[in-house]
């Protein structure tokens, strides 16, 4: 997420591609030869001139990953693995061995499990356009501020993050129970004549959600904005553009990469939460990760919960990747745009 | 939570997987040196510590407030051996005279957090410490968390002491993640009140909850005095009930079914009656809404234990227990000590302090939780709450857990779709 953050110095750059393994690995190379040359005062050299001896060069990056590839395989791949084992291993209540496709099609079969799926990914999709709609304008305003209390503003977005989510997830209970704050104002308000029903709702989920996740957006959106050269909205209104019209045709198209971003971000974080819609929602709002825990904890069926969290990483990564697609048709148009 | 223990699971079966011989040579290593160094003694003087309880049992309705009468022959005998063995703690532990035996020494338990776990801390756990010079550390796991990380783990646990509230230590035992406890090692098992024993001696209780109603005394009139009086048109839309995970919730579920003809073996009547309120009331799923939801003035209503109503009450709440006359489930905690721990002797003695009768007085005056031993002192207001008479302790009711254990998943699923829906 702090790699998000980092403001990016050209607009439409793919955010993603500050995790990418490759540009990691070329530092590491480059700074491996560095060392290889050990003439502390030979000026600095780039990877490519420096040469070394060729034939063992290009070990030396994977040598200096090595513990860092371990502990992912060790603590990543091989639980990964072992979680995607366990969705063909038969029920623990059946006699039955073997590998199995049998809990795929109890949750495919079943519309009670189909339904959870989809309410999982509405209210993802529902908390993602609540943090965009309301995160956006105080990003970009974030963004383009400039006084000496910017840093304390940031830090004030950052500030919910230092909060444990259980404990503002209690927050919102007493906010949104049925004689709440927020029930109480809306009827002295006279908005409602009832008090609506927010706790124990998808309704109140979303809210809670939103507000816990509404930092990771912000912050994102906040480092994209920030890289975009003000030169270029001067010169669309310069040009006769309308402050609205140079945010839709200029502002917006060169964020593109970090609205996306935000909202991969934002999305994957929300239908994966587990604390809050546990808390806020109840056992009435029934989404993928309150199921997962009931599978692991309270019936102990580890074959199913693995089932459902290989569905709901699969539907993460379907995400992810078409997000990449997009990320870069929006990065070649961008591109037209002369920076 | 339930996800970190999930996640420990995963890896260390991955690992017993991977790195088979190393791990298991290394964990049967210092299985071998524990074994060694605290498992000797044990065998040395049970003889005479069976004999202790005996008059433990008879006399302590008199000697209630100083137990240390009680314990010292048993202290003494093992004290006078030359080995100082982990028995002799727990009756100097009751003597509150400083045991040298278990200095330096560590246990793990986990307990349910909360107010429960800082009680249990500050009056089982600190002056077990204090006493005995072991360090007792406490990880915070309800009885669902803590029996999976129990199985997760099993063979190599982390934890000593395992606390289950829900007939997990049933299960847990069937499955070998916890073993039979060593009688001699706990003299006080032999002063638990009969019908609380276990008579295998897999576990022991170590303290029993009454599953009643709890109501506001401002809102509900007349007083329940049935399960069926949550069916009461006037209190409607102010009924709430546990989530079928939360034990309680299941207790209520059950008691729901036996009171429409149903039962453990017939659950159906208790679904068609709960589906009645359930579009009406709020269903939760932790106790620490239960004091939140009376606070809203909304609740008014709920199926809950004596020791929330205790608790919601002193928070200026005006909530009253109410006992059912069909019977009032009784929730039983219990304390396993887990197979292949290092510290087995640390967690008898652990548990053999908290059935303390003094000990059990105290939590009950804090927790009000009813001791399962006899003769514990109890002051008046506090026996007033719990079930303490010999009448009293005859309408708890012990569910067939096993029963319970073998529906839990058709009847969580069920309970998903038909009565928590949204």
């Amino acid at each position: 997420m702090d790699r998000a953050m980092e403001p990016r110095d050209r607009a439409g750059v793919s955010p993603l591609s500050s995790f990418d393994g490759g540009q990691t690995a070329e530092v590491l190379d480059r700074s491996s030869a560095d060392g290889h040359q050990s003439l502390p005062t030979a000026p600095p050299v780039t990877g490519d001139e420096a040469g070394g001896s060729p034939g063992t060069a290009w070990l030396t990056p994977w040598v200096l990953m090595l513990p860092a590839l371990l502990l992912f395989f060790l603590l990543f791949v091989l639980p990964q693995a072992r979680l995607l084992g366990y969705s063909f291993e038969p029920d623990p209540q059946s006699a039955a061995t073997g590998l199995t496709l049998e809990n795929y099609g109890r949750l495919f079969g079943d519309m009670h499990y189909l339904g959870i799926l989809g309410r999982t990914l509405w209210m993802g999709l529902l908390v993602t356009v609540i943090t965009l709609v309301l995160g956006y304008p105080m990003a970009y305003w974030l963004a383009r501020l400039e006084t000496r209390w910017k840093t304390v503003l940031l830090v004030l977005t950052i500030f919910p993050l230092l909060t444990s989510a259980v404990v503002r997830s209690f927050g919102w209970m007493v906010l949104l129970y049925r004689t709440g704050v927020v029930n109480q104002s809306l009827q002295r308000l006279g908005i409602v004549d009832a008090p609506l029903p927010l706790m124990y709702t998808l309704s109140g989920v979303v809210i809670a959600l939103a507000e816990v996740l509404m930092p990771f957006m912000v912050l994102t959106l906040y480092g994209v904005i920030r890289g975009i050269d003000r030169n270029l909205e001067e010169a669309a209104m310069d040009l006769g553009a309308g402050p609205l019209s140079t945010i839709y045709r200029v502002t917006l198209p060169l964020s593109a990469g970090g609205v996306l971003a935000g909202s991969l971000l934002v999305f994957s974080l929300a239908i994966s939460s587990f604390v809050t819609p546990s808390l806020v929602g109840g056992p009435r709002v029934q989404l993928m990760a309150t199921a997962i825990q009931e599978q692991t904890v309270s019936l102990l069926n580890w074959q199913f919960a693995a089932t459902l969290s290989a569905v709901l990483l699969a539907v993460v990564l379907v995400l992810a990747l078409a997000y990449s697609r997009l990320v870069e048709r929006s990065g070649d148009r961008s591109a037209v745009v002369p920076v | 939570m339930g996800s970190v223990a999930y996640g420990l699971g995963e890896a260390r079966r991955a690992r017993r997987g991977f790195l088979p011989a190393i791990l298991g040579a290394g964990a049967s290593g210092l299985l071998a040196a524990c074994g060694q160094a605290g498992g000797a003694a044990p065998t040395a003087p049970p003889t005479k510590a069976t004999d202790a309880p005996k008059p433990a049992a008879g006399s302590s309705p008199a000697a209630g407030p100083s137990p240390a009468v009680v314990a010292s022959p048993a202290s003494a005998a093992p004290a006078a051996s030359p080995s100082p063995s982990p028995l002799a703690a727990a009756p100097a532990a009751a003597a509150k005279a400083p045991a040298v035996s278990l200095k330096g020494r560590a246990m793990t338990s986990s307990a349910f957090g909360g107010d429960t776990q800082a009680v249990q801390k500050r009056l089982v756990f600190d002056p077990f410490d204090q006493a005995t010079g072991a360090s007792t550390t406490l990880v915070t796991l309800l009885s669902a968390d803590a029996l999976a990380r129990a199985r997760a783990e099993k063979g190599n646990p982390q934890l000593d002491l395992v606390q289950f509230s829900g007939g997990q230590e049933k299960i847990a035992a069937q499955e070998g993640i916890t073993q039979a406890l060593d009688q001699a090692q706990i003299p006080n098992l032999g002063s638990i009140v009969e019908s609380f024993r276990n008579p295998a001696g897999q576990w022991a209780t170590t303290a029993a909850i009454a599953e009643g109603i709890l109501y506001r005394t401002d809102k509900v009139s007349p007083a329940p005095t049935s399960w069926k009086d949550f069916w009461r048109p006037d209190v409607q839309n102010h009924v709430a009930f546990p989530d079928i995970t939360n034990g309680y919730g299941m207790n209520f579920l059950v008691m729901a079914a036996r009171v429409n003809g149903g039962g453990e073996q017939n659950i159906d009547p208790g679904f068609t009656a709960l589906a009645e309120i359930a579009p009406k009331a709020t269903i939760f799923k932790a106790a620490a809404e239960v004091a939140q939801l009376f606070s809203q003035g909304d609740i008014w209503m709920m199926p809950y234990d004596s020791s929330h109503a205790f608790r919601v009450r002193s928070q200026g709440i005006p909530v009253q227990f109410a006992s059912p006359t069909e019977g009032v489930p009784a929730i039983f905690i219990t304390a396993s000590v887990l197979s292949g721990s290092k510290n087995v002797d640390v967690a008898h003695a652990a548990i053999n302090y908290m059935l303390e009768s003094r000990v059990q007085a105290e939590i009950a005056k804090d927790l009000r939780w009813a001791p399962v031993v006899q003769g514990a002192p109890l002051e008046p207001d506090v026996a007033a709450d719990v079930p303490s008479t010999p009448e009293a302790v005859r309408r708890l009711l012990a569910l067939d857990t096993d029963a319970i254990n073998a529906g839990r998943p058709q009847w969580t699923e069920r309970w998903n779709r038909e009565i928590a829906r949204a």
